[in-house]
């Protein structure tokens, strides 16, 4: 009966459940638990913190208002990134056209070495401004198919997902980065 | 050439601050307010299909954006920096503004520029009165902060009175919307004539959540009655006020639990959440806060939530309730809400919340201008959560970035 969380971790599909139901404090611990890994998602994707927060609250105006169309609540998560990543698209979409015909479509605020934290030293913070740059001259698909790949950690298949393409069209797209990238930039990938 | 560990998420920090994460989630619950069902149709067409004729467009609006000259940011009449709204002021002031607007403060007042672009203006009213003539037909949003509430305007005048606890909106011409924490629904549209008054309370945890005044210098007018032969003729035309005088009703619970949680909370009827959180059951007080939240009167929701902490201190959601408290005092009773959150912990709120609730203390404590507080409870937290997610916001709060 109570909006409180019940003791112990509320599953995505309780939340989903609930806010369909119209509860509107579901709809918001829908939108707190999600929003870090969206925004972060969001703001390598545009490096740019307004674009980034016009992103985030697109997307999650359409995801409470289309709720009713996801039938699985546990894929809630990978829905939400799936939304996040077409808004995305068009917005760096239409910043290319822009820089194409010779506008400005607004500078980066929010390089990849802008992003980093502490954990970071400074060689790898240069390592991330050279990375960030590669990866500005990417084309677009590639770009974000490589940041989700390798700055997010989503597996090929959740890569798929998220772009709304094949697995092996994802492949492809990180192939291509990554061919671009490891002639400037070494990774090493943690468990 | 230094290696770059992946995924490179794990070195980045938490790209959204608690206050912008608030700030967020009131311009989400905005624009829901303002698109109309049968729009998602074609917001969802433009955003999931094709970008070639949108892109067509924008490059059309940004072409015409360009040979108009972009507006940029709004300066001094005499082409100085806008700094010079946040220098003190010795009596009465007017400043004049590059886009022709005007803003006039008394001696008390204190301002200071948020944001400065060719879309937006955004202005902290720290205290003290000032009166915004805002030029009509201007090319960006103005919005003003005055802790309590927040306006969005376009084109008006209106004057702005803060003090510690109180902020007073008059608007003398045009339309301004506020939003804020103690408003119905969380947001209202002030025409002409029309004042608001919201009270940030003075007593901790008290009846001095006063639900914000709305004055009106006409009556509303009645709704015209249905004409014969009218579109609803033949058919009979309930009232909205009707309406609710029928769900009003029904068991405030039954309503509740369908949601309709401002129906639940007229059910109530007199003396309303206090009254019934008397004697009440744990399910029924944690039932009873969310009316009093979930229909616009997030203060009501101290005293059954309190009585949780007071009457029920053994039963396994009290954490949860005091955790709930917590969040409610933060604007307006922050020294209270950093004891609620401790408290929370210390009743053993579910770990999933626990590093919500550490970073939570330290903006209360920040808040309620507790420095040497705020610092200690930001070194607990980064302590406990070296990677925490709320890290950068902890450090603002705490002022060590």
């Amino acid at each position: 009966m109570s909006a409180l969380p019940e003791v112990g971790r509320v599953s995505d599909a309780e939340l989903v459940a609930r806010a369909k139901r119209g509860d509107a404090s579901a709809e918001e611990a829908i939108y707190r638990r999600h929003l870090q890994t969206i925004a972060g998602v969001v703001l390598r994707l545009t490096r740019h913190r307004p674009d980034m927060e016009e992103v985030v609250q697109e997307t999650f105006v359409i995801a409470l208002e289309k709720l009713d169309s996801l039938r699985d609540g546990d894929a809630l998560g990978g829905w939400l990134l799936q939304i996040a990543v077409r808004l995305v698209r068009r917005r760096l979409r239409r910043g290319a056209l822009l820089r194409f015909f010779g506008f400005d479509a607004g500078t980066a605020d929010s390089p990849l070495d802008a992003l980093a934290s502490d954990a970071f030293g400074p060689e790898e913070c240069a390592e991330l401004a050279v990375l960030d740059g590669v990866l500005g001259e990417l084309p677009t698909e590639q770009r974000i198919a490589w940041l989700l790949r390798h700055a997010e950690g989503e597996s090929v298949e959740e890569v798929a997902v998220a772009c709304r393409c094949s697995v092996s069209t994802a492949k492809r797209r990180i192939a291509a980065a990554e061919a671009r990238v490891q002639q400037h930039v070494r990774l090493k990938e943690i468990a | 050439m230094t290696e770059l560990p992946t995924p490179l998420r794990r070195g980045m920090i938490t790209p959204v601050s608690e206050v912008d994460a608030r700030r967020l989630w009131r311009s989400i619950g905005a624009r829901r307010a303002k698109v109309s069902p049968s729009a998602w149709d074609g917001v969802l067409r433009a955003a999931f299909t094709g970008a070639g004729l949108a892109a067509l467009v924008l490059l059309a609006v940004a072409f015409f954006t360009s040979r108009l000259g972009a507006a940029g940011a709004v300066a001094m009449a005499d082409g100085s920096d806008l700094g010079a709204l946040e220098a003190p002021v010795h009596g009465a002031d007017v400043l004049r503004l590059s886009d022709g607007s005007v803003l006039t403060r008394d001696s008390a007042a204190r301002l200071r520029v948020l944001e400065n672009d060719d879309t937006k203006l955004a202005v902290l009213v720290e205290a003290g009165r000032v009166r915004f003539d805002v030029k009509k037909g201007g090319p960006r949003r103005w919005v003003i902060e005055c802790g309590l509430v927040s306006l969005e305007v376009v084109g008006t005048s209106f004057e702005v009175d803060r003090t510690p606890s109180r902020v007073r909106v008059d608007v003398l011409e045009g339309v301004v919307l506020a939003r804020g924490e103690k408003l119905p629904d969380r947001v209202r549209r002030l025409s002409a004539g029309e004042s608001l008054d919201v009270n940030g309370s003075a007593d901790p945890e008290s009846a001095g959540f006063e639900p914000p005044v709305l004055n009106r210098t006409a009556p509303v007018p009645a709704p015209p009655p249905s004409a014969p032969g009218s579109a609803v003729a033949g058919r009979s035309v309930t009232s909205p006020e009707d309406a609710r005088a029928g769900e009003a009703a029904r068991p405030w619970r039954e309503l509740a639990k369908s949601a309709k949680y401002v129906d639940a909370y007229q059910a109530l009827g007199e003396g309303g959440v206090a009254k019934a959180s008397s004697g009440a059951s744990v399910d029924d007080l944690l039932a009873l806060a969310d009316v009093a939240r979930l229909s616009g009167h997030p203060g009501e929701a101290v005293a059954p939530l309190r009585r949780i902490a007071d009457e029920h201190a053994g039963d396994p959601r009290a954490p949860l309730a005091m955790f709930t408290l917590g969040q409610i005092l933060l604007g307006a009773e922050p020294a209270v809400a950093a004891a609620r959150f401790e408290q929370a912990i210390a009743m053993g709120l579910p770990s999933s919340l626990v590093e919500d609730a550490r970073a939570h203390v330290v903006e209360a404590r920040a808040r309620a201008g507790d420095r040497e507080g705020a610092r200690a409870a930001a070194a607990r937290y980064a302590e406990a959560y070296p990677q925490g997610r709320h890290l950068a916001a902890v450090r603002r709060f705490a002022g060590v970035e």
